[in-house]
């Protein structure tokens, strides 16, 4: 197992570190005041080639292995203060543009996968409804083939860049009578008739990333927009899955280190009774928990990633990588206010938005305790 | 020498601990009845990855292949037939 980055990569990553420090903080505080989605970053990020990371080069993308792709996303996820807009990406790259590349039929990936590399569309996908979050496969929404087309009826929530969305992936039940081989997976274009959004609770954070409901009725869907076989739902949100959950928390790592790095520089700068806090141990080894934490989750993505990026299935490992590095971000935010004292609970720094952000990591792509099930059912409990 | 019959045991011991098992027959539809779900699929092909050296891509883990204990075994010998 050698998952270390060779120069190129380390270079890549750089690169990104370097670009979204120049391009995507401007105004990132107001706008997320705002939840104001920062179109122009999002431009800026297509043109750098974020959304294209993983696609093929005939698609328009940089056609980069996943372990070259993390580490680009942990570079954002490190420099970048915008939380909101690199989930917004994420969500784009791993639960739109990854299935339809492995699951999609020639003429679907040429009719959307250019326009997603390119920034020109955005992409998501669409499986949680309001009665039905973590018994996934216990959904409602159905769809009906009628003809040459499904007729898709439901609706689903929190739905990551649904507002601004020009395609999702729709899960549906295709089948009633079997839970988990019934599910289809439909692409559905916002032009469709019988599509559209609506508003979702306002959130605690990810405050800059448009999530919205989606609403289906009498939602018609032309058969070729149906993504793999019919009853090939939970195959199509399990690989979806591992990559989301192996892949999307690069960024949270990025986050991490930059925050220790702050930590690290407070603690030896700040004095309170004639000396540095870092001289308190209950500070230093505070800080020292942090980097423990920072290195770990690391090790436990590049592991996952470099496990995808030999073509491996991975679902203990991304379940372990999602639970382990969202709970640490968590944590790692907590003790940075806590090292930062009352400015640390100021919304000057950025604590604060880090830890409204971060919460939100325990709960999409599956909750923590749903990932201790997972694990907890690999081991045979 | 692999047959079937591992396949069948394993179902019974991990995926249908707790469950009267006394019965599943290698024609049983597992999906129906609930026996492999979202993620006992997942935690099947762990175990045939391992124990039948195959490597199993997510776009095989359609429900055709993982209907029965006889689809299962034809679907992990489909390389020797
Ligand atoms: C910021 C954000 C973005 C999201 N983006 C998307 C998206 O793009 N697409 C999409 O489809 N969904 C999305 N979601 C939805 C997300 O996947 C669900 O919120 C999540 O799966 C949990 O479902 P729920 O909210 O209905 O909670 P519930 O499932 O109702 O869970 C409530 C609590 O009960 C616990 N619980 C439930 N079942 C068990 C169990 N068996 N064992 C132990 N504990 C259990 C949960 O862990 C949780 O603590 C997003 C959510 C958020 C917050």
């Amino acid at each position: 197992m050698d998952f270390s980055l060779n120069e190129d990569q380390v270079a890549f990553k750089n690169a990104a570190i370097e670009f979204a420090g120049r391009e995507l903080n401007e105004g990132a505080k107001q706008r997320e005041r705002d939840r104001e989605f920062n179109q122009a970053g999002w431009d800026k990020c297509a043109r750098f080639g974020i959304q294209g990371l993983t696609l093929p080069q005939r698609y328009g993308g940089l056609e980069m292995d996943v372990l070259t792709s993390i580490a680009a996303m942990e570079g954002m996820g490190y420099a970048c203060s915008d939380s909101g807009l690199l989930f917004s990406l994420n969500s784009h790259i791993w639960t739109c543009e990854m299935p339809i590349l492995k699951f999609g039929t020639d003429v679907q990936k040429d009719k959307y996968l250019t326009g997603l590399a390119n920034g020109s569309l955005k992409g998501g996908h669409a499986m949680t409804e309001p009665n039905f979050g973590s018994d996934a496969f216990g959904i409602k929404c159905k769809a009906v083939k009628k003809g040459n087309s499904y007729v898709l009826n439901g609706t689903k929530t929190f739905i990551t860049n649904a507002p601004l969305a020009d395609i999702l992936l729709v899960f549906a039940v295709t089948d009633t009578s079997n839970k988990f081989s019934g599910l289809s997976v439909f692409l559905v274009e916002k032009s469709f008739p019988g599509f559209s959004i609506g508003t979702c609770e306002e959130l605690m954070g990810l405050r800059t990333c448009p999530i919205g409901e989606v609403l289906l009725q009498e939602c018609e869907v032309p058969e070729e927009n149906r993504l793999g076989n019919e009853g090939a739902g939970a195959a199509i949100f399990n690989s979806e899955m591992e990559y989301e959950r192996s892949c999307l928390f690069a960024t949270h790592v990025g986050a991490m280190e930059k925050i220790l790095e702050e930590c690290i520089d407070y603690a030896k700068n700040r004095e309170q009774f004639g000396k540095p806090i870092g001289s308190n141990q209950s500070i230093s080894h505070k800080i020292a928990d942090m980097k423990v934490r920072v290195e770990l989750s690391r090790l436990i993505l590049y592991k996952a990633a470099w496990m995808k990026a030999q073509g491996k299935r991975a679902p203990i490992e991304s379940a372990m990588a999602k639970l382990y590095i969202s709970e640490s971000y968590v944590q790692n935010c907590l003790d940075a206010i806590q090292i930062h004292g009352g400015y640390g609970y100021s919304t000057e720094l950025d604590f604060e938005r880090h830890l409204r952000d971060s919460v939100a990591g325990r709960i999409y792509s599956g909750t923590s305790e749903i990932q201790r099930n997972i694990i907890a059912q690999f081991l045979g409990i | 020498m692999k047959d079937n019959e591992i396949i069948r045991q394993f179902i019974m011991s991990e995926l249908m601990r707790g469950k009267n098992v006394s019965d599943l027959k290698v024609t049983d539809n597992l999906i129906e009845t609930g026996v492999i779900d979202s993620l006992g699929i997942q935690i099947l092909i762990s175990f045939l990855e391992k124990n039948f050296s195959v490597s199993i891509a997510d776009e095989d883990l359609i429900p055709d292949n993982f209907e029965t204990i006889d689809a299962i075994w034809a679907f992990v010998t489909r390389g020797e037939q």
